[in-house]
């Protein structure tokens, strides 16, 4: 497939609103602040102190200090860190798996497409939480399996937005003029459709990392996610709930991190969705 | 009428394939469940005669039937870990019987929650002409959806349990011993899980009262001189109440789903707890129960909502023959 | 009876409605003609006090009686709303509430506007009203839901929910646009005959529409409206013939029919019969029949077939438009995708010279892609055709952009262009690769008439540079009388007449071509 001329022709501007910059600048700092952590954080992850036990926030601890008095912003950026990588690792896997198969099913139809999609709504319709449980019933904890299991499970969702949006635009005037013209089915899934779902695809991108992160904090908090040695906020929340009254900052702040970096990506994904809108 | 009939057949048909897929997922499970429940007491011969006890040597297929048999008696198989005494495990119908009315009772608190402040506040949301108000309720709403249900219940049981002692923390009031305080505990838990939900109803209800109002039927309505109350009552709300119905099987689903986490963060003793202590312990036939229980909730759930669907949509009953 | 006095309304600076003035009589009907975005509708808005919430009206006065419906508060004009004034719309599709029953929404007027009103006596009123619109069947109507009535028939219940309160004045927005031709004309025939009727109260109309001829025929005085403003009122048949303004001149000029643009190739006038068989064909149909998939209900429902296109045989020739005229679903739609091979559930022989057709659609607005800019959308069709140098594109590219007067355009976004020129990008598209016919599906029926009057005008400018054929499709026969040489007339999936333009226009056969015609009332 030549593509000489087709990326000229794709570069439309993408206009910024209030929504889209507060939310990329949120999620980018906390991506980079996760990113950081997987290679450093000011204290060591594992470092117990007898004498730290409990510190409140101060400027040598900024967010406090746990019940062995492991430094917790470091441990957050930890946590954070595992959340970010399981994120990308399901968005990525299930998002690319999402688009080829509503992509074919939802330009080609068919008896195939209407079995995969009763199979698929079938599945779209239980709560992701409770389908990451039965698979990681199956295969066990671990980060591991965490991200298996909720890569599986998050491809439905991906697969009915992303064929409705073909079935939507195959049958759009402008598709039917590039058949007629002898362009190729590839080619017209793939560089006549494709940018013309794209911003609902992000859209649906922007939700599936949410989800993707509260799944995983989620099955962390109840014990059957990421398991120690490797840090998760989910699992920190479960351990701080014991010493709230003690040291709320221990519950407060790993929580915040969650809360922040979701809006973050709703933010995002209100963004583009009011730009749709215009 | 073949509506209905249409979707109760879906039904009938999805249940099946349910406990097909609950059946069968749980035989695929890696490690010998049999193995795992002897521990350090297993020999060959004894492995072998609790598989024939158990009837884990017969075909997958007849299986399944004396699996399903059982289901439609009420008999769910024995727990590979709780003991009814010292002779026999607990059976699973007995270990759920108890922790079932307790998370029924916490869904249903949390639905009827949602609906009211969903309502409230889509339906206020939607009547504000303020610009300023408008974003307040973006902004409040957009953050009540981020928070998850597990760290909300933490700050609930902070702020109302340990600074206002409204309710003691992990305390859980049993249906035996005082009906009052077994409402009064699980208002909280329900709570936490309503709040990021009816945020997201609200917002689905705003939107859908929006766009409803900017169709034609609304301009034909306000020329035959219609108050604006009567617009929104008898026109608009009846449209935009549509497509929440189905949405609302979503958040229920949702419900459903979050008493799981929820309970283990209040300490409610129901089957989501029980769910995820079976699966850190491997106890599969009460794991199977409770997916396939959840599973059929979810479903029949679905089902409801489709004929409510059908009543309220008068486009939906003709169409669909 | 309305003075409307130098009436403006303006959104966000922009002046929408110029110093309006306009008067109505009593009994008179009135016709308020314009393209879209003149203003007209905003007018009528304005008289009802619908006006949305940006738009503010910055002077004048709008006086009903001799009562200033500016001055009176939102109460008052909610009670003169559906008693004094009506409305009745153009989307007669959505304008009812749909999970409402119909006769519901007509007794919602008199709950709405009499302190204490009888349910029977208020039901029976509204039955006899349904009956005088002619919809005779009224229980039925009355006990249905709008999705379960066809678009002529919500349109008829529109407008006795106009007339149950037996308004002093009817608004009438562009009332039979959405309506298939015949039904038009029944629709406003109902109307002038429900205005004669009512006796001692005389009720004025005032008539809004795109449509010159349509006016002239049912409105007693004509008003022209321009950016916002009138540009020039008078009787309906003096506005008609002596035009005074510029604009009315034009719009007169760029009405379909009026034309005598059209020079028809000499011997083109004779083509249809077997004399012509020497002449070049471009397609030859024969016995073709088309067929629809119904949609299936489930996975294991047997697909059945609808025959939308039944036995139809034709020949295109060389440098010809031939015309297919029919009201919607007669499977017009149907046949030119047959032709174009899109459908694959087809029966019979179709020849073509070579395999390059192509088609220009009815909706600009959807039928080219929205991500791409027009210089990559006109080099699409030639990559397509294996055009290897991506100088020899650009080369034709360019070319074309020439010819379709849209030079300079090259980086644009088709959503940064009006109708009338993405039809022109539209037009290009298709004509790039020089094909041999093409098919073009009312291309001009979403345009304004003077858009429509450009646009024509193109397609026969490249037709003589490219020596091309068209199958041009339509429900206008004053359309169809100005494009092209020959004409088949189609009801029901089958061709039941063709011939020559004038010989189709000066005699018609079928009756169902009279009524055509006729409905087209010129």
């Amino acid at each position: 497939m030549k593509t000489d001329n087709t990326a000229k022709g794709r570069t439309k501007r993408i206009r910024m609103n209030g929504y889209l910059t507060a939310g990329l600048i949120i999620t980018g700092f906390f991506v980079l602040l996760g990113i950081i952590g997987m290679f450093w954080t000011p204290y060591s992850t594992t470092a117990m102190s007898a004498s730290e036990k409990f510190a409140a926030p101060s400027l040598a601890h900024l967010m406090g200090t746990d019940n062995f008095g492991r430094d917790i912003l470091s441990r957050v950026m930890k946590g954070l860190g595992t959340t970010v990588m399981v994120g990308v690792l399901v968005v990525l896997v299930s998002g690319t798996a999402g688009l080829v198969i509503g992509a074919l099913t939802g330009y080609f139809g068919g008896i195939v497409d209407e079995v995969i999609m009763r199979i698929n709504d079938a599945l779209n319709s239980f709560p992701s939480i409770l389908m990451a449980l039965v698979v990681v019933s199956i295969l066990g904890t671990g980060s591991r399996n965490v991200i298996i299991a909720l890569s599986i499970v998050f491809i439905p969702s991906f697969v009915r937005v992303v064929r409705s949006e073909y079935m939507r635009c195959r049958n759009a005037d402008y598709i039917t003029n590039a058949r007629l013209m002898g362009v190729s089915r590839i080619r017209i899934m793939f560089v006549h459709i494709l940018p013309n779902i794209m911003s609902t695809f992000l859209v649906a991108v922007t939700v599936g990392f949410n989800n993707a992160i509260l799944a995983e904090s989620g099955l962390s908090y109840l014990g059957i996610g990421v398991q120690p040695p490797d840090a998760s906020l989910g699992k920190m929340l479960s351990d701080a709930q014991g010493y709230l009254f003690k040291a709320p900052w221990y519950a407060v702040f790993p929580g915040l991190t969650i809360v922040l970096f979701v809006l973050g990506f709703s933010l995002i994904g209100e963004g583009i969705q009011r730009n749709n809108r215009r | 009428m073949k509506y209905f009939a249409k979707k109760t057949l879906t039904l009938i048909i999805t249940l099946f394939m349910i406990s097909i897929a609950t059946f069968f997922v749980f035989q695929i499970i890696p490690g010998d469940a049999v193995a795992n429940m002897l521990g350090t007491e297993a020999t060959p011969e004894r492995e072998e005669a609790l598989r024939q006890q158990l009837g884990l040597d017969k075909p997958i297929p007849v299986r399944y039937a004396a699996w399903i048999k059982g289901v439609a008696h009420g008999d769910f198989g024995r727990s590979y870990r709780y003991a009814e005494n010292m002779n026999e495990m607990m059976s699973v119908s007995r270990l759920i019987g108890d922790k079932l009315p307790v998370t029924l009772t916490l869904a249903v608190l949390s639905l009827i929650m949602t609906v009211i402040l969903g309502f409230f506040i889509g339906i206020v949301w939607a009547g504000c002409k303020s610009r300023t108000l408008d974003a307040v309720f973006g902004i409040i709403t957009q953050g009540a959806m981020a928070v998850p249900s597990f760290f909300l219940g933490i700050l609930i049981i902070f702020f109302f349990g340990i600074i206002l002692r409204m309710f003691t923390p992990g305390q859980y009031v049993s249906y035996h011993d005082s009906v009052a305080g077994f409402f009064g505990y699980l208002i909280f838990p329900a709570f936490a899980m309503a709040v990021p939900k009816s945020a997201m109803a609200a917002r689905f209800l705003r939107n859908a009262i929006l766009e409803q109002g900017g169709l034609d039927y609304v301009r034909t309505a306000k020329s035959k001189g219609c108050t604006d109350r009567r617009i929104m009552w008898r026109h608009i709300l009846r449209n935009a109440i549509i497509p929440v119905i189905t949405f609302m099987g979503t958040v229920i689903a949702e419900i459903v789903a979050g008493s799981i986490v929820v309970e283990q963060v209040f300490s409610v003793p129901g089957i989501g707890r029980l769910l995820v202590s079976s699966i850190s312990t491997r106890d599969f036939p009460v794991v199977q129960t409770l997916i396939l229980y959840i599973a059929v909730a979810v479903m029949v759930v679905y089902y409801i909502v489709d004929i409510v669907y059908g009543i309220v949509d008068p486009r939906m009953r003709s169409n669909e023959d | 009876m309305l003075q409307i006095n130098n009436f403006s309304v303006g959104i966000k600076e922009k002046i929408i409605v110029d110093s309006l003035t306009l008067e109505i009589g009593d009994g008179e009907v009135v016709g308020l003609v314009g393209e879209s975005g003149s203003g007209k509708s905003m007018t009528a808005l304005g008289i009802m006090g619908l006006l949305p919430h940006t738009a503010e009206v910055m002077s004048g006065e709008i006086l009903l009686d001799s009562e200033n419906l500016l001055a009176k508060s939102a109460q008052e004009m909610r009670n003169l709303r559906g008693r004094d004034i009506s409305m009745i719309f153009q989307e007669p599709m959505t304008s009812l509430n749909p999970t409402m029953k119909v006769g519901k929404q007509l007794m919602e007027v008199f709950a709405v506007h009499s302190d204490k009103y009888l349910k029977d006596e208020a039901k029976n009123k509204v039955l006899e009203v349904l009956k005088s619109v002619g919809l005779n069947d009224s229980q039925r109507v009355f006990d249905s839901y709008p999705h379960e009535l066809s678009g002529g028939m919500r349109q008829r219940a529109m407008i006795a929910m106009a007339m149950l309160l037996r308004p002093k004045l009817l608004i009438a927005d562009e009332p039979t646009t959405a309506l298939d031709v015949t039904v038009q004309k029944q629709i406003l025939d109902m109307l002038t005959e429900l205005k004669e009727r009512e006796g001692g109260q005389k009720m004025s109309i005032l008539f809004i529409t795109h449509d010159l001829e349509l006016a002239r025929h049912f409105c007693d005085r004509i008003a022209v409206m321009k950016d916002g403003a009138i540009v020039e009122q008078g009787e309906a048949a003096r506005v008609m013939d002596e035009p005074s303004h510029e604009y009315t001149k034009k719009l007169i000029e760029a009405v379909p029919g009026r034309r005598t643009g059209r020079k028809h190739h000499a011997d083109n006038n004779i083509v249809g019969s077997s004399r012509d068989a020497k002449r070049d064909k471009v397609m030859s149909v024969s016995g073709l029949s088309a067929y629809y998939k119904n949609k299936r209900k489930g996975v294991f429902d047997r697909q059945t077939l609808m025959k939308a296109v039944d036995d139809v045989s034709f020949d295109v020739y060389k440098v010809e438009v031939l015309g297919l005229v029919g009201e919607s679903g007669c499977g017009k739609t149907s046949l030119s995708k047959a032709l174009l091979g899109v459908n694959p559930d087809v029966r019979g022989n179709i020849e073509r010279k070579s395999t390059s057709a192509r088609m220009i659609f009815q909706d600009p607005y959807s039928s080219l892609n929205p991500s791409y800019t027009i210089g990559w959308l006109l080099e699409e069709p030639l990559r397509a055709a294996g055009v290897r140098s991506a100088q020899e594109r650009q080369r034709r590219v360019n070319d074309m952009l020439k010819m379709i007067d849209m030079e300079g355009y090259n980086d644009r976004y088709p959503g940064e262009l009006s109708g009338g020129q993405r039809q022109r990008v539209s037009i290009g598209q298709a004509l790039i690769t020089e094909p041999e016919l093409v098919i073009a599906d009312e291309p001009v029926s979403a345009l304004d008439v003077t858009i429509q009057a450009q646009i024509m005008e193109l397609m026969l400018k490249m037709q003589e540079k490219m020596g091309l054929s068209y199958i041009f499709i339509s429900h206008d026969m004053n359309v169809i009388s100005q494009m092209c040489d020959r004409v088949m007339v189609m009801k029901s999936g089958s061709i039941i007449e063709s011939g020559s333009t004038e010989e189709i226009f000066a005699h018609p056969r079928e009756e169902y071509t009279k009524k055509l015609l006729d409905a087209a009332w010129r």
